[in-house]
């Protein structure tokens, strides 16, 4: 059986949470403790004009890839809410294509 | 004509009899035959640009005529 | 979409498809949503993968709904208050009882004092927007409604000068909406550059736009260039961003239009055969060559240039024009000159261009018909109307301004009852000068509040609080631009209940039924609701419910067919039926006819020497995904993600200043001062701050004078009164200036 991940593109992670606070909903988790958590790196200016800012969010070890959600055949609560589209869920092969079509700023997590 | 027989005349007509006097007259004539000031005119709706009457159909909440181009009568 | 809309689980859970409004939540975007219902409560909402526009897809707003809906300081019971104004004592009523104490107040006001002398006061982007004009109107027989904001600085500058210079409704990028294979519809054009100015719609979903479209239309291809005083987080994705001195946007549109005539960029079918007036602007932008430009608005002539270029040759290039327009003294010229940017390169109601609705509004025609309830007697007595014939043309309000002096003074007449329909204006939202208006409201004799919260405005004025649902507990439709260019028109899907709660319509038609019962002939919102849309559109609310989604086709280029006139002749609905470059009714108002740039009212250059003492450009409004203005500072998780008033300030500024990165910190100018919290960044202009806006605190004490802290963050105090442009629009909301300094306390 092959592994599954969560892809994420952060060209376009625009950081809105909603990854971070669906997943609180559907793992039913308190204040301060997270399935998966938004990070941000940047702002810096790299030459001028030229700018770097990523958002990129990591599950941590209470992300189960929505296990329940997966067998009823919907998608991860965090992958359907992303407003960037910016999410992906999958075998890791072929996430790891995808990573490589895609070419730049996209990570994958096997949580 | 006097401004209480502007006013009495239908909307379509009183451009026309605007036009028809600004082809011999000149704009302050016309008002002040009309005994109406430019901003009563503009109030109406009617503006004169380059010598010609023209009006501004639509003033917001000030009237409800309708296009007739609107969503219903395009797309049956 | 599916037609069941309504499903019960075998556990009893009820799903019910909806689509999102505020309260809470923002402009009307209508995402499709689940809201999942379990004994009574709210348990889940889950985003609709079958919304054409919405994809799935929901932001921390509406995934939060649960905390909201059941929030333990929501009123939802009508309440009247039993204490002094500003004490936080309170008596649950029945609605019966509400609503008999509400009319016999009007009764008495009507009678005594004319109906004028009751104003009712709206706020931004809520449900409440199509519904308090005809509350006014209609329900209680007064002309005065009133949206607050000083220069009526937010959506309405943009609609009427569409309206002067285009005759037409509100102008949109053109994001495939409309069809409902999207981005894929043969008919489509993917814009090849999208200029955005002066707006970050990826956290305002302004006006209904869905913001992460930004987002798809970027993956497939188009390129960005941002008009915006920050680089934003999408200022960094983008080609090119012109970091401008906040307020000199003017200047830069006219430095644009300068390059694009004179290097000959424009598109000459378009300008010869339906534009007026491009002789004169082709002479006026002459006073405003790229160098020229680049002094007034920090730019480098180089990047302007530039820009003007791509502008001038990318097909498409729609501009989404923001906020920054209406929130400036300058904007209505910034505005028109925007909107010839997009007609002289023929961007105009094209594919993937700039689609604009026709002059009629979509399911606006009750709306506008109310207006005619009124006298014209009655109606001449509008606030303002006389004094400012440019915005009382195309607004149906009162001049806000105007409305705040004749609070004051009583001239030319006093108003003694108000009625705040979802508008919480003393806080950092829709007023400048919110203090002076909580001191003039005092005047006020009587005053209902409808909201979801008790908020300071409703605990500092309300004698009578009427509960709103949120748009989870009531049935409603929701169209995009408010039905000016409506992409779409959703079923919002009464789920469940909450307390005793009553929507915008409800109330209108129960108050309706009492006092003008000639008018309102409906019984409930969905009797309402199918006399709207069967005559317009052929079907009623239940089908609308079944569909869940209801896309109108789009026609372009409405201006050949003779689609955007009444008489249905080509053309604009316009005095000349032209786009006008150079505006007949500007000049007819005793405005300039063609758009010119103005220094704002305080600035280094205009104020140089209070600029010494005030060192700062201020700018605020920035929208966060964690809030809608004024919404949801009491949300748990969202307040977790944004827990302060954020002022953004360089490093170098802050250095100097003594100020480190999370220190608060005082905002003072000759009008007012707040306190927000320091956030160094380099993003942002060292001689420019931005601050936040739409901030109160609901865990602090309640009771005046703290009234939920509202004074403590409040920017807007900061904002002048009554500094706005020539034809009654724009008050300089981004571009004052200010000092900072390290809060000691
Ligand atoms: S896959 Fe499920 S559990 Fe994992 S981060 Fe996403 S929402 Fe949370
Ligand atoms: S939901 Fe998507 S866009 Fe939003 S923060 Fe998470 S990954 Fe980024
Ligand atoms: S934009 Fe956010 S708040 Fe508005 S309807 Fe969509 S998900 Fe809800």
């Amino acid at each position: 059986m092959s592994q599954y991940g969560l892809l994420i593109d952060y060209e376009y992670c625009t950081g809105c949470h909603s990854c971070e606070v669906s997943c609180k909903n559907e793992k039913k988790l308190g204040r301060g403790v997270y399935g998966i958590k938004l990070a941000e790196i940047g702002p810096f200016e790299i030459t001028p004009g030229n700018w770097e800012w990523n958002y990129v969010p990591c599950p941590t070890k209470l992300c189960d890839l929505c296990a329940d959600r997966v067998e009823r055949g919907e998608k991860p609560a965090c992958v359907l809410h992303c407003l960037g589209l910016a999410m992906d869920y999958g075998p890791v092969e072929e996430l790891a294509k995808k990573m490589a079509e895609k070419g730049k700023k996209v990570v994958m997590f096997v949580p | 004509m006097d401004k209480q027989q502007f006013l009495n005349m239908e909307e379509a007509d009183r451009l026309n009899y605007l036009n028809t006097e600004a082809a011999t007259k000149d704009f302050a004539t016309i008002c002040a035959e009309l005994g109406m000031t430019k901003e009563e005119l503009n109030k109406l709706g009617y503006y004169f640009v380059r010598n010609k009457f023209m009006a501004k159909p639509m003033k917001g909440y000030g009237t409800t005529i309708r296009s007739g181009n609107e969503y219903k009568d395009r797309f049956k | 979409m599916e037609k069941e809309w309504k499903k019960q689980q075998s556990d009893g859970t009820i799903v019910v498809r909806t689509c999102g409004w505020s309260p809470p939540g923002d402009h009307p975007v209508g995402c499709g949503m689940k809201l999942h219902i379990k004994d009574g409560r709210l348990v889940k909402v889950e985003g609709d993968p079958e919304h054409p526009i919405s994809q799935g897809r929901l932001c921390v707003r509406c995934l939060t709904l649960p905390e909201y809906v059941h929030h333990p300081q929501r009123v939802i019971y009508p309440m009247k208050r039993v204490g002094k104004r500003g004490e936080d004592k309170w008596q649950r009523i029945s609605w019966d009882e509400a609503l008999d104490i509400i009319c016999d107040k009007i009764r008495y006001y009507t009678d005594n004092y004319g109906a004028e002398s009751i104003i009712v006061f709206g706020g931004t982007g809520r449900e409440a927007c199509l519904y308090y004009y005809p509350l006014a109107f209609s329900a209680i027989g007064t002309p005065n409604c009133c949206y607050p904001l000083s220069g009526w600085s937010c959506y309405g500058p943009r609609c009427s000068i569409t309206d002067y210079i285009l005759g037409a409704g509100y102008p949109e990028i053109d994001f495939a909406g409309f069809y409902p294979d999207r981005y894929d519809n043969p008919n489509y054009k993917r814009p090849e550059y999208l200029v955005i100015w002066g707006k970050n719609p990826l956290m305002s979903n302004p006006d209904g736009f869905y913001g992460h479209s930004i987002i798809d239309l970027m993956k497939r291809g188009t390129k960005i260039i941002c008009v915006d005083p920050r680089i934003t987080w999408l200022g960094t994705r983008a080609e090119h961003v012109l970091q401008l001195r906040p307020g000199t946007d003017t200047a830069l549109a006219l430095g644009l239009l300068n390059v694009i005539i004179n290097e000959d960029l424009y598109d000459h079918d378009f300008v010869e055969n339906w534009t007026y007036g491009f002789e004169e602007l082709k002479q006026r932008v002459q006073e405003y060559p790229p160098e020229k430009v680049a002094e007034i608005t920090w730019v480098p002539k180089e990047k302007i240039i530039e820009v003007a270029r791509i502008i001038g040759t990318a097909k498409p290039c729609p501009i989404q024009w923001g906020l920054a327009v209406d929130e400036n003294p300058n904007g209505v010229q910034l505005g028109h000159a925007i909107l010839a940017l997009i007609a002289i390169t023929g961007n105009l109601d094209v594919p993937g261009g700039i689609t604009i609705g026709p002059p009629a509004a979509l399911m606006g025609k009750w709306r506008m018909e109310t207006r005619s309830q009124l006298s014209e007697e009655l109606w001449a007595k509008r606030i303002g109307a006389e004094q400012w014939p440019a915005l009382s043309t195309a607004m149906a309000t009162t001049h806000p301004d105007e409305t705040l002096d004749t609070l004051e003074t009583g001239k030319p007449y006093k108003l003694r009852m108000g009625w705040f329909n979802s508008s919480n204006f003393i806080t950092a939202t829709c007023s400048a000068q919110p203090d002076r208006w909580y001191r003039a409201l005092q005047s006020l004799e009587f005053n209902v509040v409808q909201d979801t919260f008790m908020t300071p405005t409703a605990m500092a004025f309300a004698d009578i609080f009427l509960p709103l649902p949120t748009f989870a507990e009531h049935d409603g439709v929701v169209l995009t631009h408010f039905g000016r260019n409506a992409i779409f028109m959703g079923a919002i899907n009464k789920a469940f209940e909450v307390g005793e709660c009553k929507s915008d319509i409800e109330v209108c038609i129960e108050l309706g039924k009492r006092l003008h019962p000639e008018h309102w002939p409906w019984n409930t919102a969905e009797e309402f609701f199918n006399d709207q849309l069967k005559p317009e559109f052929g079907f009623d609310f239940n089908d609308l419910r079944e569909k869940g989604v209801f896309q109108p086709p789009y026609e372009y280029k409405k201006y050949e067919k003779g689609l955007l006139r009444f008489d249905g002749e080509p053309g604009f609905n316009t005095v000349t039926g032209l786009v006008e470059l150079c505006s007949t009714l500007f000049e007819a108002w005793g405005e300039d006819p063609l758009p010119y740039y103005k220094e704002p009212p305080y600035s280094p250059y205009s104020t140089p020497e209070l600029f010494k003492e005030y060192p700062f450009i201020l700018t605020s409004g920035a929208r966060t995904f964690t809030s809608f203005h004024s919404e949801h500072r009491q949300v748990p998780t969202l307040r977790e993600i944004t827990p302060d008033p954020i002022v953004e300030i360089h490093p170098e500024a802050a250095e100097r200043l003594g100020i480190k990165d999370g220190d608060w910190v005082y905002l003072e100018n000759m009008f007012g001062k707040c306190k927000q919290k320091a956030k160094l960044t380099k993003t942002i202009n060292p001689k420019v701050v931005h601050a936040s806006h739409g901030w109160w605190y609901p865990e602090k004490p309640a009771e005046e004078p703290s009234l939920f802290g509202v004074w403590e963050s409040n920017i807007n105090t900061l904002i002048p009164h009554k500094h706005i442009g020539k034809l009654g629009f724009g008050a300089p909301f981004k571009c004052l200036i200010c000092k900072v300094y390290k809060a000691e306390d």
